[in-house]
């Protein structure tokens, strides 16, 4: 027999094992954490990265990764998950509804250094609102009405509205609201104002030489007119945005910096209890005094801080929460795949997307057959379906979906190796390719190997296979760190509609904006067209007006590759009434969302 | 012994000044910027870029924000988050409590259970007994945290339903800290263990010990009189040394925990080079490093008198 002291430490380890084995094993086991249920045995591919560590050091790093062939049953491309069936409603005293957000919350609705603040929706009022349909709604304001040339919205304000501490909605409130969440010197940073740069007066306003925006008006007690420097048809929507909502004057102007720690809210809801430094809670209970719009049927909402995705997983699973905000894309494509939870699972493709751009002005991406041969040489279905695991669908458009002139055909470039060879031969950079690189910065900031550079990779193999280009792989914690050497030609980044309309489009990809500025696209006929058909009153002209600018933008190859950003949340069966709309996770459907009976 | 504690005193300006000016300089010189981070998708946006590059001052040079900032730093105010919506002693102050219990707790449970388990495996040098603290101390400290943290919230939460999931903060007394500081505790607790170990195994080895035993002393006694005293000195400098660590917060079982303490500020504020935030908790731990290495010399002065003559 051996001695006990010489098998002891064996034992020992083997009980740490077992217990690390168990804690991983069924029949809890959190969907990230499961084998997937391949049809087909694994392949190992063995490739070779290479990651650019630091501006000049390159280092190359070969690693081998496990590509699984996908589950039975296949992914899908994402289609929306349908509504629940209606329920039994619970009493009232049980609907409670919780849930984790992964960052810094506090209720201030002008702010945008609130990342996770799209849930202020829930506490205050715009002039208008969304629906979870992505329709337009009425909130503070009964109805608008614009002039004949579109350039003047007139809205005229209902006359009951309080705040929740039974005070009077006045003009004076709305001109202030506004004013603070479009001047990023003053208690907001104002950084989603894209929508509103076209109001008269309002360059002059952040330049310093007006005081005033002039082209916002308040002409008496309930009506306030917006004059804009040119017609745009989608003006009313952009004031449902999430961050141009109403706030007490009183409030925040006594309050100081932190007036939010005692706010004074306008939204359906109030806040009970709000916690914020050593812990991040709040609660959420209905403003008796609201009127704009249904009563809410949750009693309680319940927000708390927690940042790492695991332990939100455990809370989840734990029942500790109803429902998993921003759950792992491993955990989402778990539940797709059949698993644990994919009678929990929330979600639709949503108005934004995450995609590859070329910088136009860098070579060899200056010429627009090597764009169009790169884009020909993508297979971006295929990637949806393998590396993102079904989670991201390639988008067909560069319109918000869900918002009107969508395309119901697929307006991007096909996937052609073929052509993409020919065009690569007759462009001016045939036999004498520079170097490409391509960035990639995770959505985290930190740089790890996430999921972009996954998809980074597979598309270098692409442009290998296809083409015969070898393209370097270079990470970057942020995208913008690219602008203080000006290495890399292609780079990952992402947009999330600011209006739901085709008309988001004049903002990302109108000369010197958004997408545009970075890719230095530029396009006079394009910028014709999209600033013509936000004037255009005749809604057909209108979309197939968007329709072109659409199908030129990927013609000119402003994207190497991209796909609709999919709202993915779980809930439990027992949360009816909840759904994932085009925008903003599950918070527009939180009017109708109820607790069921079991 | 006062000159040499004003004499350490007078020392601390200077370094906080060099470490505050190394952690400035790689903050204004370095990749990544708070404004640009706070824009998120629209930082391209440059109206917008300089308008709060203004606002928060960091379109001056760099030596002005710099003395600007000690200036200020010396009287308390270490600025406001670019990205958390409040001043930075305001963050940093419960964030240190929160840490310092955690710590503190953790300290205890490290010098009870490693001095303990260390003083056994001695006494059972050679042993199944002290095989199988020495292993189970390098199995712990071998699995990284991030690892080993989730896995046994799983097993404790999912698992076995022994508790709630220790997310967030509470109180040191609340269920939710039994995890966390069993994890500060264990990993820690090697070097606790192995450095008790050597010492008692080196003490009960020496001629006084062995006096001792020859005076006819029991067992008991020379381990309590003359072993613990002296194998004690090396000890108390290693966990006077961990003791700045584990004060400072771990950021990896903060974030996992979602422990609102100084290690997770600290992490969140280098993902988001939220740098008003960055250099005030560098700072702070910086102090927090040179006055626990203060403690522990002068402790180690008063255990061990050679000390105190060599100075």
């Amino acid at each position: 027999m051996r001695p006990l002291h010489r098998t002891l430490p064996a034992v020992t380890l083997l009980v740490l094992a077992s217990l690390l084995a168990a804690s991983c094993g069924a029949p809890q086991t959190p969907p990230s954490a499961q084998a997937p249920q391949a049809s087909q045995a694994p392949q190992t591919v063995r490739e070779t990265v290479i990651v650019e560590q630091t501006v000049r050091e390159t280092v190359v790093v070969e690693q081998q990764v496990v590509v699984t062939p996908t589950s039975a049953p296949a992914p899908q491309a994402v289609t929306d998950i349908p509504p629940r069936p209606d329920g039994t409603p619970a009493p009232p005293e049980k609907q409670v509804f919780r849930f984790d957000l992964p960052s810094d919350f506090w209720p201030d609705p002008i702010s945008l250094g609130n990342w996770y603040g799209e849930w202020n929706v829930l506490t205050s009022a715009g002039l208008t609102t969304e629906g979870p349909d992505g329709q337009i709604q009425p909130e503070l304001a009964e109805r608008w009405e614009s002039s004949a040339d579109g350039r003047t919205w007139t809205f005229f304000l209902k006359q009951d509205a309080k705040f929740s501490d039974g005070s009077p909605i006045t003009m004076d409130d709305v001109t202030f609201s506004l004013i603070s969440f479009l001047d990023p010197r003053g208690i907001s940073e104002g950084l989603y104002r894209a929508p509103f740069q076209d109001i008269e007066g309002y360059q002059a306003f952040i330049d310093g030489t007006a005081t005033e925006i002039s082209g916002i008006k308040a002409v008496d007690a309930s009506t306030l007119t917006f004059t804009l420097t040119r017609p745009i048809v989608y003006f009313p929507k952009a004031l449902g945005f999430w961050t141009a909502r109403i706030v007490s004057k009183k409030n925040v102007t006594e309050g100081g910096q932190e007036w939010w720690r005692t706010p004074v809210t306008s939204g359906m809801y109030k806040v009970g209890t709000f916690e914020y430094g050593q812990r991040n809670y709040l609660e959420l209970v209905p403003n008796e005094y609201y009127t704009l719009g249904p009563k809410p049927k949750l009693q309680k909402i319940i927000i708390e801080r927690v940042t790492d995705p695991s332990t939100r997983l455990t809370r989840y699973l734990n029942n500790e929460t109803d429902a998993l905000y921003y759950p792992e894309p491993a955990d989402v494509a778990a539940a797709l795949r059949g698993g644990e939870l994919k009678d929990d699972l929330l979600g639709n493709v949503i108005g934004g997307y995450f995609f590859f751009y070329f910088r136009h002005d860098r070579p060899p991406f200056d010429d627009p057959k090597v764009r169009q041969a790169f884009i020909m040489a993508t297979d971006q279905d295929r990637l949806a379906r393998t590396v993102l695991e079904g989670t991201l669908v390639k988008a067909p458009s560069l319109m918000p979906r869900g918002a009107e002139c969508y395309p119901t055909s697929d307006n991007s470039v096909p996937f052609d190796p073929a052509r993409a060879r020919e065009l690569l031969a007759e462009s001016t950079y045939a036999g004498q390719m520079p170097l490409v690189r391509i960035q990639v910065s995770e959505v985290s900031g930190i740089p790890v190997v996430g999921r972009w550079t996954r998809v980074a990779t597979a598309m270098a193999d692409m442009w290998q296979e296809n083409l015969g280009i070898s393209v370097q792989l270079q990470t970057k914690e942020f995208e913008f760190e690219d602008s203080q050497d000006g290495a890399a030609q292609i780079f990952r980044s992402s947009r999330s509609p600011l209006v739901l309309d085709p008309g988001v489009m004049t903002l990302q990809f109108d000369n010197g904006k958004g997408i545009a500025d970075q890719a230095k696209y530029v396009n006079p006929d394009v910028q014709q067209m999209l600033v013509a058909a936000d004037g255009e009153q005749d809604a057909t002209k209108r979309c197939e007006m968007y329709q072109q600018a659409d199908k030129t933008l990927f013609e000119d190859g402003i994207v190497a590759g991209t796909w609709g950003i999919s709202n993915w949340a779980f809930a439990k069966p027992y949360v009816r009434g909840i759904s994932t709309a085009n925008r903003w996770q599950f918070y527009l459907s939180m009017p109708q969302t109820y607790i069921a009976e079991p | 012994m006062i000159r040499y504690l004003a004499v350490r005193l007078i020392y601390f300006i200077p370094m906080l000044v060099l470490v505050s000016f190394f952690t400035f300089a790689m903050g204004y010189y370095g990749p990544g910027d708070p404004v640009r981070v706070l824009m998120k998708e629209n930082w391209n946006d440059e109206e917008t870029y300089q308008l709060l590059r203004k606002k928060y001052g960091f379109d001056r040079p760099f030596l002005v924000q710099y003395a600007d900032y000690m200036a200020k730093a010396a009287q308390g105010d270490f600025g406001r988050s670019v990205l958390r919506a409040m001043p930075v002693r305001d963050l940093m102050i419960p964030a240190l409590g929160v840490t310092a219990q955690l710590g503190l707790a953790a300290l205890v449970c490290l010098s009870v259970v490693g001095v303990g388990l260390g003083v056994l495996a001695a006494m059972r040098q050679n042993t199944w007994i002290d095989h199988t603290i020495v292993t189970t101390v390098i199995v712990l400290q071998s699995i990284p945290v991030f690892v080993l943290a989730p896995i046994l919230m799983m097993l404790l939460v999912l698992h076995l339903r022994l508790m709630p999931t220790p997310a967030g903060w509470d109180g040191i007394f609340s269920t939710k800290a039994i995890l966390p500081v069993f994890l500060l505790t264990a990993l820690s607790l090697l070097i606790v263990v192995r450095q008790t170990r050597e010492s008692v195994i080196e003490a009960r080895s020496s001629d006084y010990v062995r006096t001792a035993r020859a005076k006819g002393l029991s067992e008991r006694a020379i381990l309590l009189r003359h072993v613990l005293k002296n194998a004690m000195t090396p000890v108390l400098t290693t966990i006077g040394l961990l003791s700045s660590w584990l004060l400072t917060g771990s950021l990896f079982i903060e974030s996992i925990f979602s422990i609102p303490g100084f290690g997770s500020l600290y992490f969140g504020a280098l993902k988001t080079r939220d740098y008003p935030v960055l250099i005030g908790t560098t700072l702070v731990v910086s102090l927090i490093v040179m006055l626990t290495n203060l403690v522990v010399d002068i402790c180690y002065g008063l255990l061990d008198p050679r000390a105190r003559v060599e100075r």
